[in-house]
């Protein structure tokens, strides 16, 4: 029993957080969102892309965004997999994950605020073995940065591939040379004539897209110094991002077995698609960006029985992770 | 009586003042400079040579892997080196390790490895430093296939480096000994580095570097499904030259 009521109370006290604001003067030592550098270019080692069509995929990718001037942006991101599940299947039929994609934004929506944003003087964490207590002492109220806001209607051009899991699939929309797939799964499609063994149910998948939606871009460059703390800051260059996928092109994979093309198809495909995303560094040093990007891909409709209209092989979450450099280049807009 | 234990008390406080005069001078703040080699991911060339005695492997040779991942970064009076290279390497090659594309793995060096330096000299334009090392390695001893199926071992050691700026021009070289140790794997293990750098400053406070690099491996080991009482010897060399990214300060 004492087992139980100690895991509870660790369990409790692990989420508990004090927080304790006080009054404090400091004075600004950087406080200008448009001391940037509106080019950045990252070079990320490792991605990972969870998803419905293969499971995961693992690899390196490359990222450009730039500012040109007051009304343009320009997204670039590519992606390739080294460590694509499934690929290693069959060397006919799957596809190694890639993506790449391109495009711009016209801001619409460009203005300095002062807002007051939160600074935390310190944080501390303390556990006695069973229970961890948090301290976190911050300047009451915030403290007032100027914070410059951009909105952005954006559109672009998408290329996409995979290897695609024929598994979980509708296997009555699914179809090898016009069979129904819960038909032919096991059929000689899926069996080598030779040896009698099974071939694994695999293929790949293409997507040409074009998207479009809305940027949100927020920079703030904050450096303050604290009487008694030393210096603190809040410093951020974010983007949020919402798109609507249009892809024309969903091409999959013909299958190849014994020797034989497989004409594959899928009766009711959807050509729209969404995401969200988010995409962080800092304004004007050089360090790491990470970017979270989330959706359904266009492609597999859900069979009209089911209950919710929303096909799991569609979705993905992507998060990648690199080095980037930022640059001054022109033209680069510094406020009017 | 009194004189001679005063005379004491200021001989002692001189010592304490002058070590204290020491100290402040060698930790004293010098306008920071320094180069952050960051090849995350980098390229690099050369060529990996096994020598064991383990017979049916014998001698062999094969080009070192393309891609690593590693930071070195001087700044300040600080040394720090983070290595992945031979676990990003093994990652990169999952599309390619089930089939006939993999000759031989060529993973070799640093799982994860670090080390960690503190940099003398009170001219932000020379300096010279010592650093610890630490970390999990790998050596492909059993002539394998599979990057992820390489045994690997710990090294322990220390190192000297030295660093020089001229105008846009950044150098520096390390030395440094190891000692390589895992319980039923490794029974004897020594050996040595030296790595040199060029960065130049190219834009702003970026540019690139060249490193050649030599590592010399002696392994005294358990052979693959042998006994750790009949060891094998192996002797690994790397001759490297490294490119990348760098931040200069």
């Amino acid at each position: 029993m004492k087992k139980y009521i100690y895991f509870i109370l660790t369990l409790v006290t692990l989420q508990v957080t004090l927080l304790k604001s006080q009054s404090v003067s400091y004075t600004y030592v950087r406080n200008n969102p448009y001391n940037y550098k509106n080019f950045s270019l990252s070079i990320d080692p490792l991605f990972i892309d969870v998803n419905g069509h293969n499971g995961y995929a693992y690899g390196w990718g490359l990222r450009a965004e730039h500012m040109l001037g007051k009304r343009l942006l320009a997204n670039f991101d590519m992606r390739t997999g080294f460590g694509t599940n499934l690929y290693r299947k069959s060397n006919k039929n799957t596809r190694n994950y890639f993506n790449m994609e391109g495009g711009l934004g016209l801001i619409f929506f460009n203005k300095v605020r002062e807002r007051n944003v939160p600074i935390i003087l310190s944080s501390s964490s303390s556990s006695n073995g069973r229970t961890t207590t948090t301290t976190t002492t911050k300047i009451r109220g915030g403290v007032p940065a100027k914070c410059w806001f951009i909105v952005a209607l954006r559109g672009g051009f998408q290329q996409y591939t995979n290897t695609l899991d024929y598994k979980n699939l509708a296997d009555t929309l699914l179809t090898f040379n016009g069979q129904k797939y819960k038909d032919s799964k096991n059929d000689f499609t899926f069996k080598d004539t030779l040896t009698n063994k099974a071939i694994d149910q695999v293929g790949g998948i293409a997507l040409t897209s074009v998207y479009g939606g809305i940027q949100f871009r927020r920079i703030r460059d904050l450096l303050i110094d604290v009487d008694g703390w030393g210096y603190r800051s809040n410093i951020k260059y974010s983007d949020f991002y919402i798109d609507v996928i249009f892809a024309p092109v969903i091409g999959i994979k013909n299958f190849t077995s014994n020797g034989k093309e497989v004409d594959v198809k899928y009766e009711k495909v959807s050509h729209f698609g969404w995401r969200a995303g988010w995409f962080i560094r800092q304004p004007k040093e050089q360090g790491f960006s990470v970017k979270l990007e989330f959706g359904s891909r266009p492609g597999f409709k859900a069979p009209t029985n089911t209950n919710v209209p929303l096909n799991m092989k569609n979705m993905y979450c992507m998060l990648t992770y690199g080095l980037y450099i930022p640059l001054k280049l022109k033209p680069i807009y510094q406020g009017d | 009586m009194l004189s001679k234990y005063l005379n004491k008390i200021l001989y002692s406080m001189k010592k304490i003042t002058t070590i204290a005069l020491l100290v402040i001078a060698t930790l004293a703040r010098s306008q920071t400079t320094g180069m952050s080699c960051q090849y995350f991911p980098g390229l690099q060339l050369g060529v990996v040579k096994v020598k064991t005695t383990d017979a049916p492997k014998g001698s062999y040779a094969f080009a070192a892997p393309l891609p690593i991942l590693l930071f070195d970064k001087i700044k300040g009076h600080w040394y720090t080196n983070i290595d992945l290279s031979a676990l990003y390497f093994a990652a990169t090659q999952t599309n390619k390790a089930n089939d006939d594309r993999v000759k031989i793995s060529k993973a070799e060096g640093a799982l994860i490895a670090g080390r960690l330096g503190w940099m003398f000299g009170k001219k932000p334009d020379f300096k010279f430093g010592i650093n610890g090392n630490f970390g999990l390695q790998t050596s492909n001893l059993d002539s394998l296939k599979k990057s992820f199926s390489q045994r690997n071992y710990f090294n322990y050691g220390l190192g000297v480096l030295v660093y020089k700026k001229m105008g846009k021009l950044h150098a520096s070289a390390k030395f440094g000994y190891e000692i390589y140790a895992k319980k039923n794997f490794i029974t004897k293990g020594r050996g040595f580095y030296l790595e040199g750098t060029v960065g130049y400053n190219v834009f702003q406070k970026y540019g690139i570097s060249v490193s050649p690099c030599f590592y010399s491996k002696g392994l005294t080991y358990a052979p693959e499904g042998g006994s750790i009482n009949a060891p094998a010897k192996a002797r690994v060399t790397s001759l490297l030259i490294r490119f990348g990214l760098t931040r200069f300060f």
